[in-house]
Protein backbone atom coordinates (compact mmCIF):
# COMPACT_ATOMS: atom_id res chain seq x y z
CA UNK A 1 0.00 0.00 0.00
CA UNK A 2 1.23 3.44 -0.86
CA UNK A 3 2.14 6.05 1.70
CA UNK A 4 -0.57 8.49 0.68
CA UNK A 5 0.23 11.41 3.06
CA UNK A 6 3.87 11.37 2.00
CA UNK A 7 2.91 11.13 -1.64
CA UNK A 8 0.47 14.02 -1.33
CA UNK A 9 3.16 16.07 0.34
CA UNK A 10 5.59 15.30 -2.47
CA UNK A 11 2.93 16.18 -5.03
CA UNK A 12 2.30 19.56 -3.36
CA UNK A 13 6.01 20.23 -3.37
CA UNK A 14 6.15 19.31 -7.04
CA UNK A 15 3.24 21.64 -7.90
CA UNK A 16 4.82 24.55 -6.08
CA UNK A 17 8.10 23.83 -7.84
CA UNK A 18 6.45 23.63 -11.25
CA UNK A 19 4.54 26.90 -10.77
CA UNK A 20 7.50 28.77 -9.31
CA UNK A 21 9.05 29.81 -12.66
CA UNK A 22 5.70 31.22 -13.80
CA UNK A 23 5.25 33.12 -10.52
CA UNK A 24 8.79 34.49 -10.71
CA UNK A 25 8.28 35.50 -14.35
CA UNK A 26 4.99 37.18 -13.46
CA UNK A 27 6.52 39.10 -10.56
CA UNK A 28 9.52 40.06 -12.68
CA UNK A 29 7.27 41.30 -15.50
CA UNK A 30 5.15 43.24 -13.04
CA UNK A 31 8.26 44.83 -11.55
CA UNK A 32 9.56 45.82 -14.97
CA UNK A 33 6.22 47.40 -15.85
CA UNK A 34 6.08 49.19 -12.50
CA UNK A 35 9.62 50.54 -12.84
CA UNK A 36 9.01 51.56 -16.44
CA UNK A 37 5.79 53.38 -15.62
CA UNK A 38 7.44 55.05 -12.60
CA UNK A 39 10.32 56.29 -14.73
CA UNK A 40 7.92 57.40 -17.41
CA UNK A 41 5.83 59.35 -14.92
CA UNK A 42 8.84 61.06 -13.34
CA UNK A 43 10.20 62.02 -16.78
CA UNK A 44 6.89 63.53 -17.85
CA UNK A 45 6.75 65.43 -14.55
CA UNK A 46 10.19 66.86 -15.25
CA UNK A 47 9.11 67.89 -18.74
CA UNK A 48 6.02 69.61 -17.33
CA UNK A 49 8.14 71.40 -14.76
CA UNK A 50 10.57 72.57 -17.43
CA UNK A 51 7.70 73.75 -19.60
CA UNK A 52 6.18 75.53 -16.65
CA UNK A 53 9.45 77.27 -15.90
CA UNK A 54 9.78 78.35 -19.52
CA UNK A 55 6.21 79.49 -19.82
CA UNK A 56 5.91 81.33 -16.55
CA UNK A 57 7.45 84.67 -17.58
CA UNK A 58 5.49 85.03 -20.81
CA UNK A 59 2.30 83.86 -19.18
CA UNK A 60 2.75 86.35 -16.42
CA UNK A 61 3.42 89.13 -18.87
CA UNK A 62 0.55 88.32 -21.15
CA UNK A 63 -1.86 87.80 -18.35
CA UNK A 64 -0.90 90.72 -16.24
CA UNK A 65 -2.91 93.35 -18.01
CA UNK A 66 -6.01 91.21 -18.12
CA UNK A 67 -5.60 90.27 -14.52
CA UNK A 68 -5.38 93.88 -13.51
CA UNK A 69 -8.46 94.81 -15.43
CA UNK A 70 -10.44 91.86 -14.18
CA UNK A 71 -9.40 92.41 -10.66
CA UNK A 72 -10.43 96.02 -10.90
CA UNK A 73 -13.80 95.11 -12.31
CA UNK A 74 -14.53 92.77 -9.48
CA UNK A 75 -12.71 94.89 -6.92
CA UNK A 76 -10.85 92.10 -5.20
CA UNK A 77 -7.66 94.14 -5.34
CA UNK A 78 -7.31 94.65 -1.63
CA UNK A 79 -7.81 90.99 -1.00
CA UNK A 80 -5.27 90.12 -3.64
CA UNK A 81 -2.75 92.45 -2.09
CA UNK A 82 -3.29 90.75 1.22
CA UNK A 83 -2.64 87.45 -0.40
CA UNK A 84 0.72 88.49 -1.78
CA UNK A 85 2.37 87.13 1.32
CA UNK A 86 1.42 83.62 0.38
CA UNK A 87 4.44 81.71 -0.67
CA UNK A 88 2.86 78.92 -2.74
CA UNK A 89 2.63 79.68 -6.40
CA UNK A 90 0.67 77.72 -8.93
CA UNK A 91 0.44 78.11 -12.65
CA UNK A 92 -2.35 76.89 -14.82
CA UNK A 93 -1.78 75.66 -18.40
CA UNK A 94 -1.27 78.49 -20.82
CA UNK A 95 -3.85 77.45 -23.44
CA UNK A 96 -6.73 79.27 -21.86
CA UNK A 97 -4.58 82.30 -21.50
CA UNK A 98 -3.91 82.35 -25.24
CA UNK A 99 -7.63 82.29 -25.88
CA UNK A 100 -8.05 85.18 -23.49
CA UNK A 101 -5.27 87.27 -24.96
CA UNK A 102 -6.67 86.73 -28.44
CA UNK A 103 -10.06 87.86 -27.24
CA UNK A 104 -8.42 90.83 -25.62
CA UNK A 105 -6.60 91.74 -28.82
CA UNK A 106 -9.80 91.51 -30.76
CA UNK A 107 -11.39 93.87 -28.29
CA UNK A 108 -8.58 96.35 -28.65
CA UNK A 109 -8.66 96.40 -32.42
CA UNK A 110 -12.34 97.17 -32.44
CA UNK A 111 -13.35 100.42 -34.19
CA UNK A 112 -13.62 103.55 -32.15
CA UNK A 113 -17.35 103.64 -32.73
CA UNK A 114 -18.00 101.31 -29.84
CA UNK A 115 -20.10 103.34 -27.53
CA UNK A 116 -19.59 101.66 -24.20
CA UNK A 117 -17.96 104.01 -21.74
CA UNK A 118 -15.42 102.59 -19.39
CA UNK A 119 -14.06 105.46 -17.43
CA UNK A 120 -13.50 103.66 -14.19
CA UNK A 121 -10.94 101.14 -15.44
CA UNK A 122 -8.69 103.96 -16.54
CA UNK A 123 -8.68 105.40 -13.09
CA UNK A 124 -8.00 102.07 -11.55
CA UNK A 125 -5.00 101.51 -13.74
CA UNK A 126 -3.55 104.41 -11.86
CA UNK A 127 -4.29 102.75 -8.62
CA UNK A 128 -2.44 99.70 -9.83
CA UNK A 129 0.53 101.86 -10.41
CA UNK A 130 0.52 102.68 -6.74
CA UNK A 131 0.58 99.02 -5.91
CA UNK A 132 3.69 98.46 -8.01
CA UNK A 133 5.66 96.54 -5.35
CA UNK A 134 3.02 93.84 -5.45
CA UNK A 135 4.51 90.64 -6.71
CA UNK A 136 1.50 88.38 -6.90
CA UNK A 137 -2.07 88.92 -7.89
CA UNK A 138 -4.68 86.30 -7.26
CA UNK A 139 -7.81 86.41 -9.32
CA UNK A 140 -10.76 84.26 -10.16
CA UNK A 141 -10.90 83.68 -13.88
CA UNK A 142 -14.12 81.70 -14.04
CA UNK A 143 -15.86 84.09 -16.39
CA UNK A 144 -12.90 84.08 -18.79
CA UNK A 145 -11.78 80.49 -18.81
CA UNK A 146 -13.88 77.69 -20.13
CA UNK A 147 -12.03 75.18 -17.98
CA UNK A 148 -13.06 75.14 -14.39
CA UNK A 149 -10.02 76.52 -12.72
CA UNK A 150 -11.30 78.11 -9.55
CA UNK A 151 -8.26 80.15 -8.66
CA UNK A 152 -5.09 80.92 -10.50
CA UNK A 153 -2.16 82.37 -8.70
CA UNK A 154 0.20 84.04 -11.09
CA UNK A 155 3.58 85.35 -10.24
CA UNK A 156 4.08 88.78 -11.63
CA UNK A 157 7.29 89.41 -13.44
CA UNK A 158 9.51 92.27 -12.86
CA UNK A 159 7.97 95.22 -14.75
CA UNK A 160 11.15 96.10 -16.62
CA UNK A 161 11.43 92.48 -17.76
CA UNK A 162 7.82 92.61 -18.88
CA UNK A 163 8.48 95.68 -20.92
CA UNK A 164 11.63 94.22 -22.44
CA UNK A 165 9.80 91.11 -23.39
CA UNK A 166 6.92 92.99 -24.99
CA UNK A 167 9.34 95.37 -26.63
CA UNK A 168 11.17 92.44 -28.14
CA UNK A 169 7.92 90.98 -29.36
CA UNK A 170 6.80 94.30 -30.75
CA UNK A 171 10.03 94.58 -32.74
CA UNK A 172 9.32 91.22 -34.28
CA UNK A 173 5.62 91.75 -34.78
CA UNK A 174 4.32 95.27 -35.25
CA UNK A 175 1.17 94.56 -33.37
CA UNK A 176 -0.65 97.73 -32.19
CA UNK A 177 -1.90 95.81 -29.14
CA UNK A 178 1.71 95.39 -28.03
CA UNK A 179 2.63 99.03 -28.57
CA UNK A 180 -0.52 100.05 -26.72
CA UNK A 181 0.50 97.76 -23.88
CA UNK A 182 3.90 99.45 -23.80
CA UNK A 183 2.28 102.87 -23.82
CA UNK A 184 0.08 101.94 -20.89
CA UNK A 185 2.98 100.34 -19.05
CA UNK A 186 5.23 103.35 -19.44
CA UNK A 187 2.35 105.53 -18.35
CA UNK A 188 1.94 103.41 -15.23
CA UNK A 189 5.65 103.70 -14.55
CA UNK A 190 5.50 107.45 -14.94
CA UNK A 191 7.63 107.53 -18.07
CA UNK A 192 5.15 109.80 -19.90
CA UNK A 193 7.49 110.59 -22.75
CA UNK A 194 7.81 106.98 -23.73
CA UNK A 195 4.11 106.44 -23.01
CA UNK A 196 3.18 109.22 -25.44
CA UNK A 197 5.71 107.90 -27.93
CA UNK A 198 4.22 104.37 -27.96
CA UNK A 199 0.69 105.78 -27.95
CA UNK A 200 1.64 107.68 -31.07
CA UNK A 201 3.17 104.56 -32.65
CA UNK A 202 -0.04 102.68 -31.87
CA UNK A 203 -1.95 105.51 -33.45
CA UNK A 204 0.12 105.28 -36.58
CA UNK A 205 -0.48 101.54 -36.81
CA UNK A 206 -4.19 101.83 -36.12
CA UNK A 207 -5.88 105.19 -35.76
CA UNK A 208 -9.08 103.71 -34.45
CA UNK A 209 -7.80 102.48 -31.12
CA UNK A 210 -9.40 104.73 -28.52
CA UNK A 211 -7.01 103.86 -25.72
CA UNK A 212 -3.98 105.06 -27.65
CA UNK A 213 -5.58 108.51 -28.03
CA UNK A 214 -6.49 108.59 -24.35
CA UNK A 215 -3.01 107.53 -23.17
CA UNK A 216 -1.40 110.01 -25.54
CA UNK A 217 -3.61 112.81 -24.19
CA UNK A 218 -3.05 111.85 -20.57
CA UNK A 219 0.72 111.63 -21.13
CA UNK A 220 0.70 115.11 -22.63
CA UNK A 221 -1.13 116.44 -19.56
CA UNK A 222 1.37 114.73 -17.28
CA UNK A 223 4.24 116.29 -19.26
CA UNK A 224 2.60 119.70 -18.74
CA UNK A 225 1.24 119.96 -22.27
CA UNK A 226 -2.34 120.35 -21.15
CA UNK A 227 -3.38 122.66 -24.00
CA UNK A 228 -2.03 120.33 -26.60
CA UNK A 229 -3.85 117.43 -24.93
CA UNK A 230 -7.14 119.35 -24.93
CA UNK A 231 -6.70 120.23 -28.59
CA UNK A 232 -5.92 116.61 -29.45
CA UNK A 233 -8.94 115.31 -27.60
CA UNK A 234 -11.23 117.84 -29.17
CA UNK A 235 -10.06 116.79 -32.60
CA UNK A 236 -10.48 113.14 -31.75
CA UNK A 237 -13.97 113.68 -30.25
CA UNK A 238 -15.05 115.53 -33.34
CA UNK A 239 -14.06 112.58 -35.49
CA UNK A 240 -14.96 109.64 -33.28
CA UNK A 241 -17.57 111.02 -30.89
CA UNK A 242 -15.83 109.04 -28.18
CA UNK A 243 -17.53 109.31 -24.82
CA UNK A 244 -14.39 108.24 -22.98
CA UNK A 245 -12.45 110.97 -24.70
CA UNK A 246 -15.18 113.48 -23.78
CA UNK A 247 -15.08 112.43 -20.14
CA UNK A 248 -11.29 112.73 -20.10
CA UNK A 249 -11.53 116.14 -21.72
CA UNK A 250 -13.98 117.26 -19.03
CA UNK A 251 -11.71 115.95 -16.29
CA UNK A 252 -8.74 117.78 -17.76
CA UNK A 253 -10.68 120.98 -18.16
CA UNK A 254 -12.08 120.78 -14.63
CA UNK A 255 -8.65 120.01 -13.22
CA UNK A 256 -9.78 116.71 -11.88
CA UNK A 257 -7.10 115.09 -14.01
CA UNK A 258 -3.76 116.66 -13.64
CA UNK B 1 -15.18 -9.70 -3.97
CA UNK B 2 -12.14 -8.07 -5.50
CA UNK B 3 -12.12 -4.33 -5.96
CA UNK B 4 -12.38 -3.14 -9.55
CA UNK B 5 -9.23 -1.16 -8.90
CA UNK B 6 -7.37 -4.29 -7.87
CA UNK B 7 -8.30 -6.03 -11.11
CA UNK B 8 -7.35 -2.93 -13.07
CA UNK B 9 -4.06 -2.72 -11.24
CA UNK B 10 -3.21 -6.31 -12.11
CA UNK B 11 -3.86 -5.65 -15.77
CA UNK B 12 -0.83 -3.39 -15.84
CA UNK B 13 1.65 -5.74 -14.20
CA UNK B 14 4.66 -5.53 -16.51
CA UNK B 15 5.08 -9.05 -17.85
CA UNK B 16 5.96 -10.42 -21.25
CA UNK B 17 2.98 -12.58 -21.99
CA UNK B 18 1.73 -13.04 -25.53
CA UNK B 19 -1.79 -13.29 -24.17
CA UNK B 20 -1.49 -9.67 -23.06
CA UNK B 21 -0.56 -8.59 -26.56
CA UNK B 22 -2.78 -5.72 -27.65
CA UNK B 23 -3.67 -5.50 -31.29
CA UNK B 24 -3.04 -1.97 -32.53
CA UNK B 25 -3.20 -1.08 -36.21
CA UNK B 26 0.38 0.07 -36.62
CA UNK B 27 1.77 -2.66 -34.38
CA UNK B 28 -0.23 -5.30 -36.25
CA UNK B 29 1.22 -4.11 -39.55
CA UNK B 30 4.73 -4.35 -38.15
CA UNK B 31 4.03 -7.77 -36.72
CA UNK B 32 2.71 -9.02 -40.05
CA UNK B 33 5.78 -7.63 -41.73
CA UNK B 34 7.97 -9.55 -39.28
CA UNK B 35 6.07 -12.75 -39.91
CA UNK B 36 6.50 -12.30 -43.64
CA UNK B 37 10.20 -11.69 -43.21
CA UNK B 38 10.59 -15.01 -41.41
CA UNK B 39 9.30 -16.76 -44.48
CA UNK B 40 11.77 -15.00 -46.74
CA UNK B 41 15.27 -16.47 -47.25
CA UNK B 42 16.88 -13.88 -45.05
CA UNK B 43 20.04 -14.45 -43.05
CA UNK B 44 19.13 -12.24 -40.15
CA UNK B 45 16.32 -9.97 -38.98
CA UNK B 46 16.98 -7.12 -36.62
CA UNK B 47 14.19 -5.84 -34.42
CA UNK B 48 15.16 -2.70 -32.61
CA UNK B 49 13.64 0.10 -30.58
CA UNK B 50 13.87 1.93 -27.31
CA UNK B 51 13.28 -0.02 -24.10
CA UNK B 52 9.60 -0.55 -23.44
CA UNK B 53 8.46 -0.39 -27.05
CA UNK B 54 7.37 -4.06 -27.06
CA UNK B 55 10.31 -5.91 -28.63
CA UNK B 56 10.21 -8.77 -26.15
CA UNK B 57 6.45 -8.97 -26.53
CA UNK B 58 6.89 -9.17 -30.30
CA UNK B 59 9.36 -12.04 -30.03
CA UNK B 60 7.18 -13.90 -27.56
CA UNK B 61 4.10 -13.47 -29.72
CA UNK B 62 6.04 -14.52 -32.81
CA UNK B 63 7.30 -17.58 -31.00
CA UNK B 64 3.81 -18.55 -29.79
CA UNK B 65 2.24 -17.96 -33.17
CA UNK B 66 4.84 -19.79 -35.24
CA UNK B 67 5.90 -22.62 -32.93
CA UNK B 68 3.08 -24.96 -33.98
CA UNK B 69 4.11 -24.77 -37.63
CA UNK B 70 7.75 -23.67 -37.58
CA UNK B 71 11.00 -24.93 -36.11
CA UNK B 72 11.50 -21.93 -33.84
CA UNK B 73 13.48 -21.34 -30.62
CA UNK B 74 13.20 -18.39 -28.25
CA UNK B 75 16.02 -17.30 -25.93
CA UNK B 76 14.69 -14.48 -23.77
CA UNK B 77 17.73 -14.43 -21.50
CA UNK B 78 21.08 -13.94 -23.17
CA UNK B 79 23.54 -16.86 -22.98
CA UNK B 80 26.75 -15.03 -22.38
CA UNK B 81 29.17 -17.97 -22.35
CA UNK B 82 30.10 -18.95 -25.91
CA UNK B 83 30.41 -22.68 -25.24
CA UNK B 84 27.10 -22.74 -23.40
CA UNK B 85 25.49 -20.93 -26.30
CA UNK B 86 26.65 -23.55 -28.84
CA UNK B 87 25.76 -26.42 -26.52
CA UNK B 88 22.25 -25.07 -25.96
CA UNK B 89 21.66 -24.59 -29.69
CA UNK B 90 23.05 -28.08 -30.48
CA UNK B 91 20.77 -29.59 -27.87
CA UNK B 92 17.60 -27.64 -28.75
CA UNK B 93 17.89 -27.61 -32.54
CA UNK B 94 19.78 -30.81 -33.32
CA UNK B 95 19.08 -32.86 -30.17
CA UNK B 96 22.83 -33.37 -29.53
CA UNK B 97 23.96 -33.13 -25.93
CA UNK B 98 27.56 -32.27 -25.05
CA UNK B 99 29.03 -32.54 -21.59
CA UNK B 100 32.37 -30.89 -22.31
CA UNK B 101 33.35 -27.64 -24.00
CA UNK B 102 31.94 -26.92 -27.46
CA UNK B 103 33.64 -24.41 -29.71
CA UNK B 104 32.48 -22.81 -32.93
CA UNK B 105 34.28 -25.32 -35.22
CA UNK B 106 32.81 -28.29 -33.39
CA UNK B 107 29.35 -26.70 -33.46
CA UNK B 108 29.64 -26.10 -37.23
CA UNK B 109 30.44 -29.80 -37.69
CA UNK B 110 27.23 -30.64 -35.81
CA UNK B 111 25.27 -28.18 -37.96
CA UNK B 112 26.62 -29.64 -41.19
CA UNK B 113 26.05 -33.25 -40.07
CA UNK B 114 22.39 -32.63 -39.17
CA UNK B 115 20.59 -31.64 -42.29
CA UNK B 116 17.20 -30.04 -41.53
CA UNK B 117 14.16 -29.94 -43.81
CA UNK B 118 13.42 -26.38 -42.90
CA UNK B 119 15.76 -23.72 -41.63
CA UNK B 120 15.34 -23.36 -37.86
CA UNK B 121 14.60 -19.84 -36.56
CA UNK B 122 16.41 -18.69 -33.43
CA UNK B 123 14.95 -15.69 -31.58
CA UNK B 124 17.51 -13.88 -29.42
CA UNK B 125 16.19 -11.20 -27.09
CA UNK B 126 18.41 -8.54 -25.58
CA UNK B 127 21.16 -9.15 -28.11
CA UNK B 128 23.00 -6.04 -27.00
CA UNK B 129 24.18 -8.06 -24.02
CA UNK B 130 26.08 -10.56 -26.20
CA UNK B 131 29.80 -9.99 -26.58
CA UNK B 132 31.18 -8.66 -29.83
CA UNK B 133 33.02 -11.96 -30.41
CA UNK B 134 29.89 -14.01 -29.96
CA UNK B 135 27.95 -11.64 -32.20
CA UNK B 136 30.59 -12.18 -34.87
CA UNK B 137 30.13 -15.95 -34.55
CA UNK B 138 26.34 -15.54 -34.80
CA UNK B 139 26.93 -13.54 -37.99
CA UNK B 140 29.10 -16.35 -39.40
CA UNK B 141 26.43 -18.89 -38.46
CA UNK B 142 23.74 -16.89 -40.25
CA UNK B 143 26.01 -16.70 -43.32
CA UNK B 144 25.87 -20.51 -43.62
CA UNK B 145 22.05 -20.18 -44.01
CA UNK B 146 21.63 -23.22 -41.78
CA UNK B 147 20.11 -21.17 -38.91
CA UNK B 148 18.03 -17.98 -39.24
CA UNK B 149 18.39 -15.42 -36.46
CA UNK B 150 15.91 -12.83 -35.31
CA UNK B 151 17.57 -10.57 -32.79
CA UNK B 152 16.31 -7.65 -30.77
CA UNK B 153 18.45 -4.66 -29.85
CA UNK B 154 17.86 -1.64 -27.71
CA UNK B 155 18.08 1.46 -29.79
CA UNK B 156 20.92 3.41 -28.27
CA UNK B 157 23.82 5.16 -29.89
CA UNK B 158 26.19 2.35 -28.96
CA UNK B 159 23.87 -0.38 -30.10
CA UNK B 160 23.21 1.39 -33.35
CA UNK B 161 26.95 1.21 -33.86
CA UNK B 162 26.89 -2.55 -33.26
CA UNK B 163 24.12 -2.89 -35.77
CA UNK B 164 26.02 -0.86 -38.32
CA UNK B 165 29.40 -2.49 -37.85
CA UNK B 166 28.50 -6.13 -37.40
CA UNK B 167 25.32 -6.58 -39.37
CA UNK B 168 25.44 -3.91 -41.99
CA UNK B 169 25.93 -6.28 -44.89
CA UNK B 170 24.13 -9.24 -43.44
CA UNK B 171 20.86 -7.97 -42.09
CA UNK B 172 18.33 -8.07 -44.80
CA UNK B 173 15.46 -6.85 -42.75
CA UNK B 174 15.37 -4.28 -39.98
CA UNK B 175 12.21 -3.45 -38.13
CA UNK B 176 11.97 -0.54 -35.75
CA UNK B 177 9.46 -0.42 -32.94
CA UNK B 178 8.42 2.99 -31.68
CA UNK B 179 6.46 4.44 -28.79
CA UNK B 180 2.74 4.79 -29.23
CA UNK B 181 0.90 7.90 -30.31
CA UNK B 182 -1.81 9.42 -28.10
CA UNK B 183 -4.65 7.69 -29.91
CA UNK B 184 -2.77 4.38 -29.90
CA UNK B 185 -2.09 4.74 -26.21
CA UNK B 186 -5.77 5.29 -25.48
CA UNK B 187 -6.71 2.18 -27.47
CA UNK B 188 -3.91 0.25 -25.78
CA UNK B 189 -5.10 1.18 -22.25
CA UNK B 190 -8.79 0.64 -22.95
CA UNK B 191 -8.27 -2.65 -24.81
CA UNK B 192 -6.04 -3.92 -22.04
CA UNK B 193 -8.65 -3.10 -19.39
CA UNK B 194 -11.58 -4.41 -21.41
CA UNK B 195 -9.71 -7.62 -22.07
CA UNK B 196 -9.76 -8.10 -18.28
CA UNK B 197 -13.44 -7.09 -18.09
CA UNK B 198 -12.60 -3.81 -16.35
CA UNK B 199 -15.13 -1.81 -18.33
CA UNK B 200 -15.80 0.78 -15.63
CA UNK B 201 -12.19 1.79 -15.31
CA UNK B 202 -11.69 1.65 -19.08
CA UNK B 203 -14.36 4.34 -19.45
CA UNK B 204 -12.70 6.80 -17.10
CA UNK B 205 -9.73 7.23 -19.44
CA UNK B 206 -10.75 10.39 -21.23
CA UNK B 207 -8.77 12.19 -23.92
CA UNK B 208 -7.43 14.60 -21.32
CA UNK B 209 -6.30 11.79 -19.04
CA UNK B 210 -4.58 9.92 -21.86
CA UNK B 211 -2.98 13.16 -23.02
CA UNK B 212 -1.49 13.63 -19.56
CA UNK B 213 -0.31 10.01 -19.41
CA UNK B 214 1.25 10.32 -22.86
CA UNK B 215 2.99 13.50 -21.80
CA UNK B 216 4.52 11.71 -18.84
CA UNK B 217 5.42 8.41 -20.52
CA UNK B 218 6.06 9.57 -24.05
CA UNK B 219 3.85 6.73 -25.21
CA UNK B 220 6.23 4.11 -23.88
CA UNK B 221 4.30 0.93 -23.11
CA UNK B 222 6.45 -0.15 -20.18
CA UNK B 223 6.29 3.28 -18.52
CA UNK B 224 2.55 3.44 -19.13
CA UNK B 225 2.08 0.05 -17.50
CA UNK B 226 4.14 1.14 -14.51
CA UNK B 227 2.25 4.42 -14.18
CA UNK B 228 -1.19 2.88 -14.42
CA UNK B 229 -0.26 0.08 -12.05
CA UNK B 230 0.72 2.71 -9.47
CA UNK B 231 -2.34 4.82 -10.26
CA UNK B 232 -4.70 1.95 -9.43
CA UNK B 233 -2.58 1.15 -6.42
CA UNK B 234 -3.26 4.72 -5.30
CA UNK B 235 -6.99 4.20 -5.79
CA UNK B 236 -6.76 1.04 -3.73
CA UNK B 237 -4.94 2.88 -0.98
CA UNK B 238 -7.72 5.47 -0.77
CA UNK B 239 -10.26 2.67 -0.86
CA UNK B 240 -8.58 0.85 1.97
CA UNK B 241 -8.63 4.02 4.05
CA UNK B 242 -12.35 4.36 3.30
CA UNK B 243 -11.69 7.65 1.57
CA UNK B 244 -14.29 7.04 -1.13
CA UNK B 245 -14.86 10.79 -1.39
CA UNK B 246 -11.38 10.97 -2.88
CA UNK B 247 -12.27 8.58 -5.71
CA UNK B 248 -14.28 10.16 -8.51
CA UNK B 249 -15.94 7.51 -10.66
CA UNK B 250 -16.23 9.46 -13.90
CA UNK B 251 -12.67 10.70 -14.36
CA UNK B 252 -9.12 10.39 -13.15
CA UNK B 253 -7.88 13.55 -11.41
CA UNK B 254 -4.67 14.90 -12.88
CA UNK B 255 -3.37 15.10 -9.34
CA UNK B 256 -3.51 11.29 -9.02
CA UNK B 257 -1.73 10.78 -12.31
CA UNK B 258 1.00 13.14 -11.16
CA UNK B 259 1.18 11.43 -7.77
CA UNK B 260 1.56 8.06 -9.53
CA UNK B 261 4.25 9.58 -11.75
CA UNK B 262 6.09 10.85 -8.68
CA UNK B 263 5.88 7.41 -7.11
CA UNK B 264 7.19 5.66 -10.24
CA UNK B 265 9.93 8.20 -10.78
CA UNK B 266 8.53 9.65 -14.00
CA UNK B 267 8.31 12.98 -12.21
CA UNK B 268 11.29 14.08 -10.16
CA UNK B 269 9.73 15.72 -7.10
Amino acid sequence: MLNIPDLEKRWLHYKIKSFLPYIITLIFTFLIIAIYSFLNTSNSKKIIEINDTKNTPSVAKEEKQIIIQKSLQKKPLQKAINNTEESTLKLSPSMSFIETIQRHKATEIRPVKHKKIKSKPIKKVESVKKSEPMQKIEIELKPIQKKQVPTITIMRQNTSKDIQNILHRFQEDKNPALSLFLAKKYYELGDYKKASNYALITNQLNKEIEDSWLIFAKSLVKMGKKEKAIQLLQEYISKSHSTNAAILLDNINSGEFQ
Amino acid sequence: MNSIYLNSKNVFIDTVNSKDYIQLDRVSTIYQSLKDSIKKPLKMILLYGRPGTGKSMFLTKLYNDLSPSQDIYLYETPILDESEFYKLLAQDIFGTTYSGELNFTQFMKVVNSKKQDSIPVVLLDEAQLYSATLMEKIRLLSDTRTIKFVITLHKTQEEDLIAKEHFKTRIWETIELENSSKSELKIYIQKKLMKANCFDTANIFTEKTVHKIHKLTGGNYRDTNKLLYTLFDLYLSYEERNRFDKIPTNKIPTKYIEMAAIQTGLIDA
